[in-house]
């Protein structure tokens, strides 16, 4: 293609996307079109990934097509394994995308579409698909080693305590606010609640058939899995409209949570085959899909925001968690952005699998991206509902009232018309008793996906089917999430009180699996139980909790990524990661600043739990958790200091003379295709 | 052509060989189409025919992918490793084997 028609083109993507993007960040009183925000992200995407990522990996990275990467010279045919870039593109994908992108988002609409949307784009495409890149490739360069490893080699062994203490924090509060969004979204819905019970002994029947039947054959256990899973949506509808059977399958939010606790030891427990593995491909399988159907279904539809672009909550009044912008937008909306849980991936798997350095760009960057992307469809989800109907279901009881008039009334006062009537019929139309207080997100998500799939496909009449069957996709997404973090927090719990007494390194050993699965589900269930009682609904403390654990570990893998480059002689390209890193800083110090101190009850832990000693009714048990919750934000926040003056010092070193700067890289091997090529 | 030697080179079960064979096939066949004097139809037909190429290359790519995620590449590697057949005994020892990369596979948020 010629030059000029090269940059024609170029130049065309980028005045479309900043008309898109003018469109929505200036138009002001009036609804604009969904497909603004698609035009927005697609166009900054394809410069961010064009442009940005290609000077990272010329002038930062300086990858080499001729260095061979660790699946070459390492290759074993089952850890490492030189594979296909695509196919490595598919497995990090389907790696990194889990429940955070499309509850995240949700849950900041509560600020209007404006600025989840602008910090999605900026986040992706300046901070969190460089760090997954950056990681990606050291991790190739180090014989494909971990986060973890890399913190202690490059920074200090006070890096690596860091990483790993951030690591075990960051999955027991994960695994709590997922199990609470969980809970939130099947209490009181027999519907739901018996095809999610379902899914376990369709998952325990998927791993008799994987290893008895047809061994193997995991696509087709997984299609026929996604059938039984179908059939049993189709059959919550009896089982809710039958009330002799919906009683079995109606549960309080505590009752639940008592469940999901069980149903959580069991999963980290049993063997991998029975039930962990086959419930992640149907999970993997259905994910897929569902993401691919939302895509289709926003371009054929192409709805309008209702939504405004900014609401009065910017002011940190809002009742889905309270809070101001800047930094409860950073910290609620994190793996669209920037999340250090994918640090873990790109110095896990998937760096033995790449073939050539250079695939890197496209697997690292542009993985991130299409995350990204999923982040983007969830806020159009959110963001087509009445902003009534939105409030209505995320508000807890404790902000809006109990009773749906009072409900209706509190949130049409905050200039969002909605009545009782409207919402009974809604939720009459998606099958539940009540929609009112279902906060977490996955319900509100739910509501919107179920618009546009029933409006691109089958009408209103399928209007409940569709909602259950994306709370069946949320639900089952977020339990692998779960089952599968308990087993990893268990594995590294094990491996440190291994250190300790041998056998309770030992992952064959019963009594130590059993122990160390009861701590770790004990650690999440507590967070969880919490959560359940919380007048404000959980998410509100909660998330914003989760958020600061998540930025926490991001910080740790752009503090490792800037040591890394400083040290390989390129200080003047660090901006990339210090950038970032800057910001996160930022957030992370005065998100955290606020939760702790704020004197704000509904924001600070400490103002809350002075509140609830003072008031007339003393519930000594929620301000131990509002004290806890304290003491563990103070707790990540000094991690994220101490990792930074390690980081500095180390930096400083560098820049004075009195350390050298070499990095801890594999030795260059040419790669077995630069010979043939003689 | 480097290029392509590198992107074929690798001769493992499942992922790493495919996606280049179509290649390949369109690149000959380019080349032996390229006759002077073809009429509008053919060059037609050519691009119909690149076309479907190009497509089952994407196909193919697509379904490595879901292989690879599945696992069903690994199983199948790990059959050629040891040269054996599929069996129910045969995947009980690739999943014992597995097991514990599987289950410290970490899932994101």
């Amino acid at each position: 293609m010629p030059k000029i028609l090269r940059i024609l083109i170029w130049l065309g993507v980028a005045l479309l996307g900043a008309l898109a993007l003018a469109t929505v960040a200036l138009h002001r009183g009036e609804q604009i079109n969904a497909m603004w925000l698609v035009v927005a992200a697609v166009c900054t995407y394809a410069l961010g990934y064009r442009f940005y990522s290609k000077f990272i990996a010329a002038k930062l990275l300086t990858l080499d097509a001729l260095r061979a990467t660790p699946a070459e010279r390492l290759d074993n045919g089952r850890d490492f394994v030189p594979t296909n870039k695509w196919v490595v593109f598919g497995h990090h994908f389907a790696a990194i995308a889990g429940p955070g992108p499309l509850v995240g988002p949700v849950l900041a609409a509560q600020f209007g579409y404006l600025p989840g949307t602008l910090w999605i784009l900026a986040g992706a495409v300046f901070g969190g698909c460089v760090q997954d890149f950056v990681i990606l490739l050291f991790s190739v360069r180090r014989d494909g080693k971990s986060l973890t490893e890399m913190a202690r080699e490059e920074i200090g062994r006070l890096g690596g305590l860091v990483a790993y203490v951030a690591v075990i924090s960051i999955i027991v509060i994960l695994l709590a606010v997922c199990a609470l969004v969980v809970v939130n979204a099947l209490k009181a819905s027999p519907w739901g609640t018996f095809t999610i019970a379902m899914t376990i002994p369709i998952a325990l029947l998927m791993g008799v058939y994987l290893r008895t039947l047809r061994p193997g054959r995991v696509l087709e256990t997984s299609a026929l899995g996604f059938v039984l899973v179908m059939l049993a949506i189709w059959g919550g509808q009896w089982v809710s409209q039958t009330p002799s059977v919906a009683h079995w399958f109606t549960f309080s939010a505590a009752a639940l949570a008592i469940l999901i606790i069980i149903y959580g030891f069991a999963a980290s427990a049993l063997p991998v085959w029975l039930l962990l593995a086959p419930r992640d491909y149907l999970s993997t399988f259905v994910k897929l899909g569902t993401i691919t159907l939302l895509a289709l279904g926003i371009v054929a539809l192409r709805p309008t925001l209702h939504m405004p672009p900014l609401t009065r909550f910017i002011d940190g009044s809002g009742p889905v968690f309270a809070g101001n912008v800047f930094p409860f937008a950073f910290i609620t909306i994190a793996c669209g952005a920037i999340s250090g849980f994918h640090a873990l991936i790109s110095s896990g798997t998937t760096p033995k699998l790449i073939r050539r350095e250079t695939e890197a760009r496209m697997v690292g960057y542009g993985a991130m991206l299409a995350e990204s992307m999923v982040a983007i469809m969830a806020m159009i989800a959110a963001c087509v509902l009445q902003p009534g109907i939105y409030f209505a279901i995320n508000s807890p009881a404790g902000i809006v009232g109990q009773a749906p008039e009072a409900a209706a009334a509190t949130i049409s006062n905050w200039g969002f018309p909605i009545t009782a009537a409207e919402m009974h019929s809604l939720a009459q139309s998606v099958g539940e008793q009540t929609l009112y207080n279902r906060t977490g997100g996955a319900p509100a998500f739910a509501v919107g996906m179920a618009h546009i799939f029933s409006n691109s496909l089958g009408g209103q009449a399928l209007m409940a089917i569709w909602y259950h069957f994306a709370i069946m996709f949320e639900a089952l997404f977020i339990l692998t999430v779960l089952d599968a973090g308990t087993r990893v927090g268990r594995f590294m719990v094990q491996d440190a009180l291994g250190h300790i007494w041998k056998p309770l390194g030992r992952t064959s050993w019963y009594p130590s699996i059993l122990a160390t699965s009861a701590l770790i589900v004990n650690a999440w269930g507590y967070f969880l139980w919490q959560g359940v009682k919380d007048p404000l609904g959980g998410i509100n403390s909660l998330w914003p909790l989760f958020g600061i654990a998540n930025q926490l570990l991001a910080t740790v893998a752009l503090c490792v990524s800037t040591t890394i480059v400083i040290k390989m002689g390129k200080a003047r390209y660090a901006a990339a990661t210090l950038g970032p890193l800057v910001w996160l800083v930022a957030v992370t110090f005065t998100a955290s600043w606020h939760k702790i101190f704020d004197p704000n009850p509904r924001i600070g832990f400490l103002s809350h739990a002075a509140q609830l000693a003072s008031g007339p009714a003393l519930n000594v048990r929620l301000i131990f958790n509002d004290r806890l919750d304290a003491v563990v934000t103070g707790a990540l926040i000094v991690m994220v200091a101490l990792i930074l003056i390690e980081s500095a010092l180390e930096w400083l070193r560098v820049f004075s003379g009195r350390k050298q700067a070499r990095v801890k890289e594999s030795p260059f091997v040419a790669t077995r295709f630069a010979e043939e090529q003689g | 052509m480097r290029n392509r030697l590198i992107e074929c080179g690798t001769g493992h079960v499942g992922t790493a060989v495919l996606g280049c064979s179509a290649e390949q096939g369109s690149t000959a066949y380019a080349g032996g189409a390229a006759k002077p004097g073809a009429t509008s139809l053919a060059k037609a037909q050519k691009s119909i025919r690149l076309l479907a190429e190009q497509l089952k290359s994407c196909a193919q790519i697509f379904l490595a992918a879901v292989r690879e995620i599945f696992d069903e590449s690994a199983y199948a590697r790990f059959l050629t490793q040891r040269q054996l057949a599929s069996s129910r005994a045969a995947y009980a020892a690739f999943r014992q084997e597995y097991e514990v990369t599987k289950a410290r596979r970490p899932r994101c948020c």
